[in-house]
């Protein structure tokens, strides 16, 4: 069986990559475009920011603008970018695999193809009772077999299988006998064909108008047997021109031979462009399938066609067999097998012996036909008349019921009204198809028995006219329906707004009022009830209008029974069984999120109102803690008042009563909640960190005072050595003044009169020289008072010495009192007895010499350095040394050198002065410790000076200094 | 009495908005709820806004936050349309810079704002009962203020380092 292949072209678009890769460029060009719109913004938003003082509101705003522009700018580049990219990868993929798509395109149809082939098969083999039979007959030899060999070939089921087996058998035998001729020409119908002219009717011809899809269709098994029966025709056309009846009668079917090829052509068409269709949308396929098959004609047809096999194989058994009668009866079923298959009327002669009345009656029904036609367009013009009208009519409504200007009301009346006159349109659309589908059946009726088949397709035609009008009018129900929902919705929509903006303006003007910390307390609790009533009222208006919104719609729609939503129920559900619950409403979704909204505003309604409350009865705490302030504040001035005390004094003691007033406060509020909740314990550690500041504040205050306490007396402490160092400073170096002035006037003194007696003993040496012996004893008289002027003068240095050792020593002990020096007289006599001894022993350091020169520095004969002296000293060895009495001094050594010098060697008694000089000592000790001083310090700030009094006994000594610059 | 509520008629100057108010619009950006409604309300804002920036102007971080955008504008312009691509990586970093010293004030950063400047002028700010302006005028001070301690400390710094010198 030859089978048309399926050609590319049938399945692939031939220019299918171009037009993509044509897609791809032309969308390359619009990233272009979009590309460069944004390099613009880019470009003028750096235009406009580089010039920016940043001074004013429109500055900022301006250059926020442009940071905002650029921003999209670069993020949306960045996109374009990347499409660029997937765009430049997808043309590279179409050109380089546009070969690859075609032979995987081609690979696809072959298999297609091949899928089809077994499809058609397949069907061909359902529906094929010789191939059935086979499979009875050979189902049948394997039962007999069966049987025969479990209960032996005799066994009455093994002789009735086979009996079965053999009348089935001879079935099959005899059909592949009969059909053995008709074999030959399967495949090679068009051939058959060729010869076949019955009535004048080129059978060949009508198969060659049939259009390239129908002449694929011819491959399958359907056409294969109309094939069988143009060959069998054949025969039986030889056969029938043989005798004279079969001619007759075949000349009469032959006259509507014409009219069945062309109907059979037509609809195997049809079906075998649905089929086409069918593999590429199998969807429209199958519709397009019921469309054409519409005509249950073809079901006889085809049980016509069948019939044909059996005339056939007669036929053919006849002429082989040369059995003419046999022949002349198949000719009558043959004409009645036509006749069936041109009308689908089985009894052939019932058919022709209604065919006279039929013609006879035909010219009353076709007055009939012309009268219905005049009266149906008649009609149909009126009615597309006011058609016209209602479509104006339409048109103005809904023109109307789209403007702006109008109230949702007027809106909801205009469309209610316009959906109205569309269904009156809908229902003339539908009548005047009504008309149409009469008129033209009543043509079909009256034209019966002949296959026009214009006049077929008109009827088809006007069938699907009516079908189509028929769909419109359920449109125009189904639109008023939904219309109507529509505006029902828009009512809920406008209520719903109302009723939340009602409830926003009271609760925001009752939160004002609740919030105010200026009005009362107990207006804001009127203003909270106030608030909870209107919010209970709105929420019940709410769901009643949800509720009565649902029932309308259901009413529009049809449906029985009423819902009714029970709020407060709604709250308590977990999600799911929420879910569930709304579900059940069966409400639509607008609604059903309405309710989830306000299920969560109640909610928030409710935590508001919680909180809110805690408010108030904070609120109400702390108006209860400031008034107790108050009290406490006036309480403490007064008292402050009373007491005298000092302002200081009295903010301590305010703020220690306000602190306790809010230890008083929070330990009331934190009765109100339950022990153990987050609020509580939030409070407890507020009361608790106010308590421990408490604490450290006491404990800080109490420290503040030991440390002033503590410095206070440092710097007492302080003051007072201060005071008395100076006091002792001052008195030593008074005194050290005083003695030294004393010391001097006396030296100064005794320098005098030395030198008066050197002059008067020059003036007596030269009397003596020129008076003799009486000018001696002058002189020597002179010499010897020189001499005791001389000793005074060394008592006095020696006196002096001595006074400075001690005031060194004075001055030493101060030292160290005032170092915090506990044994301070001990170790000032140490040191002083280190001093002297130190003193004492600096002559052992070097061997003596008459004369250190002007060097100062000592050294043995090794030349290692022992000393350092003044000038000109004298410096005895240790052995001479040892021969000076230990407890003589070298002032004393010297006085005795220059006795001896001036006696010629005699002694003097040094015990006197040394009993002298103990005594001045004496003398200034005690004079030392006799002296009271009394120091007064004055501080003038405005002249900036202090004035420093010393007082002893009535003498008054002032020093004025000016204040140090740091003191000012 | 609070200064919110007895002047709710006027919060149409620097001068006069009570400072909560001011804030309350300067953190959620909508003066609707205070100064009218739509274009209006955005008007009246603008002119507070615009005394505010001439008695205080902007503050040293805000405006290093747009200098550092008008950079990142000036590379995008550079790399988008002059041809200079490799500047789009730099105007990113730019751009990420300068968002890092935009930072927004949140009610807990006014807080701490207030708090601090009360205890540096010694006496409780409440920003219920005082004008923006006054608020602004007492942290216009205090900047002041830390500006020429600023100075003198360099200054003497300078001074000392030359001295040791």
């Amino acid at each position: 069986m030859a089978e048309a292949a399926i050609r590319n072209d049938q399945i692939l678009e031939p220019t299918l990559f171009e037009v993509q890769t044509q897609n791809a460029l032309e969308f390359e060009k619009a990233l272009k475009g979009v590309k460069d719109g944004f390099t613009s913004i880019i470009s003028e938003s750096a235009k406009a920011s580089q010039g920016n003082t940043f001074e004013t509101v429109e500055d900022l705003r301006n250059m926020e603008q442009a940071i905002n522009n650029v921003k999209k700018s670069a993020d949306n580049l960045n996109k374009v970018r990347n499409e660029e990219l997937k765009l430049q990868e997808r043309l590279k993929k179409l050109q380089a695999g546009e070969l690859d798509e075609k032979l995987k395109l081609q690979e696809q149809i072959r298999r297609e193809t091949k899928a089809r082939r077994d499809e058609i098969k397949a069907k061909a083999d359902e529906g094929n009772a010789y191939k059935k039979l086979t499979k009875e007959v050979n189902a049948l030899s394997d039962e007999y077999k069966r049987l025969a060999a479990e209960q032996g070939t005799n066994s009455e089921a093994a002789q009735k299988a086979l009996a079965a087996f053999t009348k089935a058998n001879d079935k099959l035998e005899e059909i592949n006998k009969s059909a053995k001729d008709g074999r030959r020409n399967v495949g090679r119908y068009r051939e058959s064909l060729e010869g076949l002219s019955v009535g004048g009717f080129n059978v060949a011809a009508s198969f060659g108008a049939a259009s390239t899809a129908a002449k694929a269709f011819l491959a399958n098994p359907v056409v294969a047997a109309v094939a069988a029966i143009s060959a069998g025709l054949l025969i039986l056309g030889r056969a029938f021109q043989k005798s004279e009846t079969g001619a007759k009668l075949l000349n009469k079917a032959a006259a509507i031979t014409e009219g069945l090829f062309a109907g059979v052509v037509r609809i195997v068409d049809s079906a075998t462009q649905s089929l086409i269709s069918f593999t590429q949308d199998p969807v429209e396929g199958l519709k397009n399938l019921a469309f054409n098959i519409f005509d249950l004609l073809i079901l006889a047809r085809l049980e016509a066609i069948l019939n044909y096999f059996v005339i056939i194989k007669d036929a053919v058994q006849g002429l082989i067999e040369q059995d003419w009668e046999k022949l002349g009866g198949l000719a009558e079923r043959s004409v009645n097998n036509f006749v069936q298959l041109t009308t689908g009327v089985r009894d052939a002669t019932k058919a022709f012996s209604d065919f006279t009345s039929e013609v006879s009656k035909g010219a009353v029904e076709f007055d009939a036909l012309n009268t219905l036609t005049i009266n149906t367009r008649k009609e149909n013009r009126l009615l597309a008349v006011q058609l016209a009208r209602t479509t104006a009519e339409y048109e103005k409504l809904t023109a109307a019921a789209d403007s702006d200007g109008i109230a949702l009301k007027e809106r909801i009346a205009l469309t209610q009204a316009a959906a109205e006159v569309q269904k009156e349109a809908a229902d003339q659309e539908l009548q005047i198809a009504r008309n149409n589908l009469n008129l033209i059946n009543a043509e079909v009726q009256a034209r019966r028995g002949q296959m026009i088949p214009e006049l077929l397709d008109e009827q088809v035609q006007a069938r699907v006219a009516f079908i189509e009008a028929q769909k419109n009018a359920t449109n125009a129900l189904f639109e008023i329906q939904e219309l109507e929902i529509r505006n029902r919705l828009d009512y809920f929509d406008q209520t719903e707004d109302d009723l939340v903006d009602f409830r926003d303006r009271q609760k925001s003007i009752n939160e004002d009022i609740v919030g105010d910390e200026t009005a009362t307390l107990e207006a804001r609790q009127a203003a909270y009830q106030e608030n909870l009533v209107q919010g209970r009222r709105q929420l019940t208006a709410s769901v009643q209008l949800i509720e009565d919104t649902a029932n309308e719609l259901r009413r529009i729609r049809g449906q029985e029974g009423e819902i009714q939503i029970n709020f407060e129920d709604l709250i308590d559900l977990d999600p799911i069984e929420l879910n569930r619950a709304l579900d059940d409403l069966q409400l639509v979704e607008r609604q059903r999120k309405r309710i989830l909204e306000l299920l969560k505003e109640e909610q928030q309604f409710r935590r508001d109102n919680i909180n809110t409350q805690k408010e108030l009865n904070q609120v109400e705490q702390e108006t209860k803690r400031i008034t107790d302030d108050i009290i406490s504040q006036r309480i403490a001035l007064a008292k402050a008042s009373f007491e005298f005390a000092d302002a200081e004094k009295i903010r301590e003691q305010l703020a220690k009563q306000r602190r306790q007033n809010e230890v008083d406060a929070l330990r009331a509020e934190i009765q109100q909640f339950e022990e153990g909740s987050q609020k509580r314990i939030e409070l407890e550690r507020q009361l608790n960190d106010i308590l421990l500041d408490i604490q450290l504040e006491k404990l800080d205050k109490e420290k503040e005072e030991r440390d002033k306490a503590r410095k206070e007396e440092e710097e007492s402490t302080k003051e007072s050595i201060a005071k008395r160092t100076e006091l002792e400073r001052a008195a030593i170096e008074q005194v050290s003044n005083l003695i030294k002035q004393n010391s001097e006037e006396r030296l100064t003194a005794l320098d005098e009169q030395i030198n008066a007696s050197l002059s008067r003993q020059e003036q007596l040496a030269e009397a003596a020289e020129q008076r003799g012996l009486e000018a001696s004893e002058s002189l020597a008289l002179e010499q010897q008072r020189q001499r005791e002027l001389e000793l005074q003068r060394q008592r006095q240095l020696k006196e002096q010495q001595q006074f400075e050792l001690a005031l060194a020593a004075i001055q030493t002990y101060q030292q160290k009192v005032r170092s915090g020096d506990k044994n301070a007289l001990t170790s000032t006599a140490v040191e002083m007895l280190a001093l002297e001894s130190f003193t004492k022993t600096l002559v052992g350091f070097f061997e003596g010499t008459e004369d250190t020169g002007k060097a100062g520095v000592l050294s043995d004969k090794h030349g290692k350095i022992t000393g350092y002296t003044h000038e000109n000293e004298r410096v005895v060895p240790k052995k001479w040394n040892a021969m000076i009495p230990s407890n003589m001094s070298n002032f004393e050594l010297a006085r005795v050198a220059q006795d001896y010098a001036a006696t010629g060697g005699q002694t003097v008694d040094t015990s006197e002065v040394f009993e002298q000089m103990n005594m001045q000592l004496k003398g200034v000790n005690d004079k030392l410790h006799a002296i009271e001083y009394r120091r007064e310090l004055t501080i003038d700030d405005v002249l900036g000076v202090v004035k420093e009094s010393f007082k002893k006994g009535t003498v008054t000594k002032t020093r004025i200094s000016r204040i140090p610059k740091y003191r000012k | 009495m609070r200064l919110s509520s007895t002047l709710s008629r006027n919060y149409r100057s620097f001068e006069t908005i009570p400072a909560d108010i001011y804030f309350k619009i300067l953190e959620s950006r909508d003066p609707s709820p205070y100064l009218g409604k739509g274009l209006k309300a955005q008007k009246r804002w603008d002119v507070i806004y615009n005394d505010f920036l001439k008695f205080y102007g902007i503050s040293k971080e805000y405006r290093t936050y747009l200098e550092k955008m008008r950079k990142a504008i000036k590379l995008y312009d550079q790399a988008y349309n002059k041809g200079q691509i490799h500047k789009k990586l730099i105007a990113d970093l730019t751009f990420k810079e300068a968002q890092s010293y935009l930072t927004t004030a949140t009610r807990e950063d006014i807080a701490v704002v207030v708090a601090s400047v009360s205890m540096r002028v010694g006496f409780p700010l409440k920003l219920e009962d005082i004008t923006a302006k006054e608020f602004y005028a007492y942290l216009k001070a205090l900047r002041d203020k830390d500006q020429a301690e600023k100075e003198n400390q360099a200054k003497q710094t300078l001074k000392n380092g030359r001295g040791s010198n």
